[in-house]
């Protein structure tokens, strides 16, 4: 939509583009000079030596990697389902997966809080596993289905013929030719997961089962005034994210963006 | 599941194949095994929880003891009586309108500017987009930081620039402090549809721009006539997502203002957590979860309609 041949176009986008990276990149240069305040690097040698720091990181990954597991497993086997496979009341039963999308997951506490407490699951890892997945598998299901039916039955006719099985089919011809699609939802249940705040807050009351979200918290109890190490914390537990969208840009902006509804 | 039978695949009662119609058609359809794992979680955990959580506004109970009452509506009527309610549902609605407009507004902006010959795209991308990835109890200790009234970067750095009289304590004043929780939200949002935009513009046609440009359409009438109306479905998600995202908005108010000063920034979302799960409070908080639920479903049935109506 630009006239591509008027640099005094380009030199005003440059010009504003700059000036909005500047503010939004203060927010990220102030966290990392606070954290590095004082006692400087010394801040992360504190944090990451505290005796709690490395078990709060494996939780997430413990919690993270189940997650994954699970929602690419579940997804997985409706998408091709949905898409690709015949039985009866198909759109009712996708819709009322979709569904799920749109409802407000804090509104569904109460039932959450109420079971998990009567089965004993709080402060357990599966207590935040199932519903991570729960609520990030009616979107990764619209995504998959979304690409399965672009992908043509012809393909799974040649491996009907050779009598495979709809799983064998699945694993071997579809799962191999998914590749890209397979990484966004790998990297959005990641987010996810990484990412939440509030169930972990509800169910891991015990110190020793919270968490990298519940760190800053913990550490702003446990340093209290001392802001620059709950900032080396906060950059540490950042890392794993930014680290993961700096080498898989692509899979994360697609991810963010399929959500859109077409 | 090595079995014949479960191949049902779509082209299959176009062209009977050979070893699939010389069985017997089993009476199950084994297919539904598949969707059977997510139909489970769902079910468990979306459609069991409306329908208890239905059930648990009709009684006073504390969500612990076995001895719970039945009052039917009182619970919603309680709450049609509340201040509390009508606060957490102004604040709710306005963050969501002042979120939404402005980082609609932000993301296009940059979008459409990136689509020019500038340089360092990819940085840009990048800076725009990091706060997206970023955990919101993050940015929300980043932003406490920042926007402490006494040590804070920003009073700072207003003061730094002669400017002390602009300084202020943004998130312990209740004037300021939901539009401050909304400049967060906004910092971590906007690249989100920057990059929703982004994705739409790479797709729309340079040749309409081409046919708008001899038809002597400036740039800014090519942007008004020709792309914002073509982002139409774009504009659209933007708004859903904004919407059930402001519903969920608890991070950020929990952990920066935790709904004060007084209720100023007090959600729904908060609103129900404090009545459910500090204050024992289940049925409030199961009936005040019944009319989120309900806000969230009319908003996008309002929204999908609109939608397809035009």
């Amino acid at each position: 939509m630009f006239d591509h041949n008027r640099p005094v176009v380009t030199f005003i986008a440059q010009a504003i583009l700059t000036l909005l990276a500047i503010i939004f990149a203060l927010p990220l240069v102030a966290v990392i000079g606070v954290s590095l305040r004082g006692e400087g690097l010394q801040n992360y040698v504190t944090v990451l030596t505290h005796p709690l720091f490395p078990r709060f990181f494996l939780n997430s990954a413990v919690v993270t990697a189940g997650t994954i597991v699970l929602v690419f497993v579940v997804t997985w086997l409706a998408a091709y389902a949905f898409s690709k496979l015949k039985f009866r009341g198909k759109p009712l039963l996708f819709n009322m997966v979709i569904m799920g999308l749109l409802l407000p997951s804090i509104a569904l506490i109460v039932p959450i809080y109420i079971t998990f407490r009567q089965l004993g699951l709080f402060n357990s890892y599966l207590a935040l596993i199932l519903p991570y997945t729960a609520f990030t598998a009616p979107f990764t299901l619209l995504l998959v289905r979304n690409f399965l039916d672009t992908v043509p039955d012809e393909l799974l006719d040649a491996a009907r013929i050779d009598g495979c099985s709809s799983l064998t089919a699945l694993m071997w011809i579809v799962l191999p030719v998914s590749k890209a699609i397979s990484a966004v939802v790998v990297v959005w249940t990641f987010l996810q997961s990484w990412n939440e705040y509030f169930l972990a807050l509800v169910f891991m009351q015990d110190s020793s089962m919270r968490t990298v979200t519940q760190v800053p918290q913990f550490f702003t109890g446990e340093f209290s005034v001392d802001v620059t190490k709950v900032f080396a914390s906060l950059v540490l537990i950042s890392l794993p994210v930014i680290i993961a969208y700096l080498f898989l840009q692509k899979s994360f902006e697609q991810g963010v963006t399929s959500g859109a509804i077409r | 599941m090595n079995n014949h039978r479960t191949l049902s695949l779509r082209r299959e009662q176009e062209q009977p194949a050979q070893s699939v119609t010389t069985r017997p058609q089993p009476r199950f359809n084994l297919n539904y095994l598949y969707i059977l794992p997510m139909l489970s979680l769902v079910v468990a955990f979306i459609y069991y929880g409306i329908i208890y959580t239905a059930d648990v506004s009709l009684y006073d109970w504390n969500g612990i003891s076995l001895n719970r009452k039945f009052i039917g509506l009182d619970n919603y009527q309680a709450i049609l009586r509340d201040p509390v309610f009508f606060q957490a549902l102004k604040n709710t609605f306005l963050f969501m309108f002042v979120t939404i407009l402005t980082q609609m507004v932000l993301g296009l902006t940059i979008a459409v500017l990136l689509r020019s010959q500038v340089r360092l795209k990819s940085i840009y991308k990048i800076i725009f987009f990091v706060p997206v990835v970023l955990a919101s109890a993050v940015v929300s200790y980043i932003f406490r930081q920042i926007l402490n009234a006494n040590g804070g970067e920003l009073n700072a750095a207003l003061t730094a620039m002669g400017l002390e009289s602009l300084a202020h304590p943004w998130l312990a004043d209740p004037a300021t402090a939901l539009l401050a929780l909304a400049a967060i939200n906004i910092w971590q949002w906007t690249g989100f549809s920057f990059m929703m935009y982004f994705a739409a513009l790479t797709v729309i046609d340079e040749h309409l721009y081409e046919a708008a440009r001899i038809d002597g359409a400036n740039f800014w009438q090519r942007v008004f006539y020709v792309t914002i109306p073509l982002l139409r479905p774009t504009h659209f998600s933007l708004i859903i997502l904004g919407m059930i995202g402001t519903l969920k908005t608890f991070d950020i108010v929990y952990l920066t203002t935790n709904g004060g000063p007084g209720r100023s920034t007090e959600m729904l979302s908060t609103y129900i957590f404090k009545r459910g799960i500090l204050e024992f409070d289940a049925g409030y908080s199961a009936a005040l979860s019944i009319i989120l639920l309900l806000i969230a479903l009319v908003l996008t049935v309002v929204q999908l309609r609109a939608y397809s109506d035009q």
